[in-house]
């Protein structure tokens, strides 16, 4: 089943022209909406996503990819969880795609830029109900004290806004990672893996290398 | 260290006698309970296999998956050449996480630990029980250099395999192995209604694992 109906979005600039994409998006793209399709992979856009404390220890977990362009790949989180402390203090941070079924892995670094409120407004408003009521319950990466309390807090945020419209939390937003390199590893036999790495130039072009896996 | 001769790497023995835990606390056996589940579970095909997070000098994180080839109640045990770019990052910082993704299960591990090297008669003893293939290809990968082209590095394990023969393949130096000590596990458990469970386990200075459970 086709999940996630993710696209590719253009910037105008480039939706306007003629120019083709530049090759490690369309590339990305193109071995995204194979996982898309794959009857194996539940979440194609499932990634996991690396950040570094001011301390400089990383912490990496799985988030959902929800928009990608040329500009990047963007993500939604609460902003207080342990990931918003991070990218307070240390806006690196690094994507991994693994597609088992498929023998294919994504890498990315980059730099995590906030999107504007009105980006995070849209998607927010796309969300199930559900979703954007426990956003408003959940005191992300917080200590629990009992499970119960998130029950009590989601009945609470419930009768809140009964059935009017849920606006986004202001501790809830979403951030677009601009590549600097992005490698394209697909499993080899013997162990000989590919590794097709691009990375960004001073002038905005992509280098492409070859990698020994 | 766990003697590893009489152990098999590939499905580590379930509660080995050095994961019946001193403290309370302790979250590996957990982490043991976890695993052995998800390692009989036939829609994943390697339970071991686990995103590893990395800091260079200046900052910037990377990740990728490797091989997580043992664990005992001390850590987890992985393999990479110390000259590729994870080598280095490990080299300029200790500090790494991983994160176990088992999606059928809907189950999700992290940890937060510190690496050291593994001595090398436990390097030497993991390596000969790779198979004759994975120790050819030890030799051969500078890994993640520049490379011209991939026929290249088929024709150079073709050679390898040739030089070697019938002969037992000693381990190269750029095989080296790691353990992670882990000071925070995570075990997290998607529920029916899209929430996480999220019990966290924190190892304090002097004072053992204490553990909470956080919001999701």
């Amino acid at each position: 089943m086709p999940q996630s109906n993710l696209q590719m979005t253009q910037p105008a600039s480039i939706r306007n022209q003629s120019v083709s994409r530049p090759a490690p998006f369309q590339r990305f793209q193109d071995w995204f909406n194979q996982a898309d399709k794959h009857p194996q992979i539940r979440e194609a856009n499932a990634m996991n996503l690396a950040t570094v404390s001011s301390a400089g220890l990383p912490s990496n977990r799985m988030v959902l990819l929800k928009d990608f362009s040329p500009a990047g790949f963007t993500f939604y989180t609460n902003l207080e969880s342990h990931k918003g402390e991070d990218l307070k203090s240390n806006a690196n941070v690094a994507l991994c795609f693994y597609w088992e079924a498929l023998g294919k892995q994504i890498r990315i670094e980059g730099h995590a830029k906030p999107v504007s409120p009105q980006d995070a407004d849209a998607y927010f408003t796309t969300r199930p109900r559900g979703s954007q009521i426990g956003a408003w319950a959940s005191a992300q990466s917080r200590p629990l004290d009992r499970l119960g309390d998130l029950t009590v807090k989601i009945a609470q945020q419930t009768t809140r806004f009964g059935v009017g419209p849920i606006p986004r939390p202001p501790f809830w937003s979403g951030f677009c990672v601009k590549p600097r390199a992005i490698e394209f590893w697909k499993r080899g036999k013997f162990r000989v893996h590919s590794r097709d790495h691009y990375s960004i130039w001073p002038n905005q072009s992509w280098r492409h290398t070859i990698l020994s896996p | 260290m766990l003697a590893l001769a009489q152990k098999d790497i590939h499905r580590p023995l379930r509660l080995h006698p050095s994961l019946v835990c001193h403290e309370v606390f302790s979250p590996m056996p957990r982490f043991d309970d976890w695993f052995q589940e998800v390692d009989l579970n036939k829609q994943i095909s390697d339970a071991r296999t686990v995103n590893l997070a990395t800091v260079s000098a200046t900052g910037q994180p990377s990740n990728r998956m490797v091989t997580m080839k043992d664990y005992d109640s001390e850590g987890l045990v992985f393999f990479t050449n110390p000259t590729s770019n994870k080598g280095q990052d490990l080299t300029a910082n200790p500090k790494v996480s991983l994160c176990f993704f088992w999606e059928p299960l809907n189950r999700q591990i992290r940890i937060e630990g510190l690496v050291e090297f593994v001595s090398c008669e436990v390097a030497d003893a993991y390596f000969s029980k790779q198979s004759r293939q994975e120790q050819v290809r030890a030799w051969v990968s500078e890994q993640s250099r520049t490379l011209d082209n991939l026929a290249q590095l088929k024709r150079d394990v073709e050679r390898i395999t040739q030089e070697f023969e019938s002969l037992r393949i000693p381990r190269p130096a750029s095989w080296s192995g790691y353990k992670v000590k882990p000071h925070t596990i995570e075990f997290m458990q998607r529920e029916a209604h899209g929430l996480d469970t999220r019990e966290v386990y924190q190892l304090a200075a002097n004072s053992g694992w204490t553990r909470e459970c956080l919001s999701p």
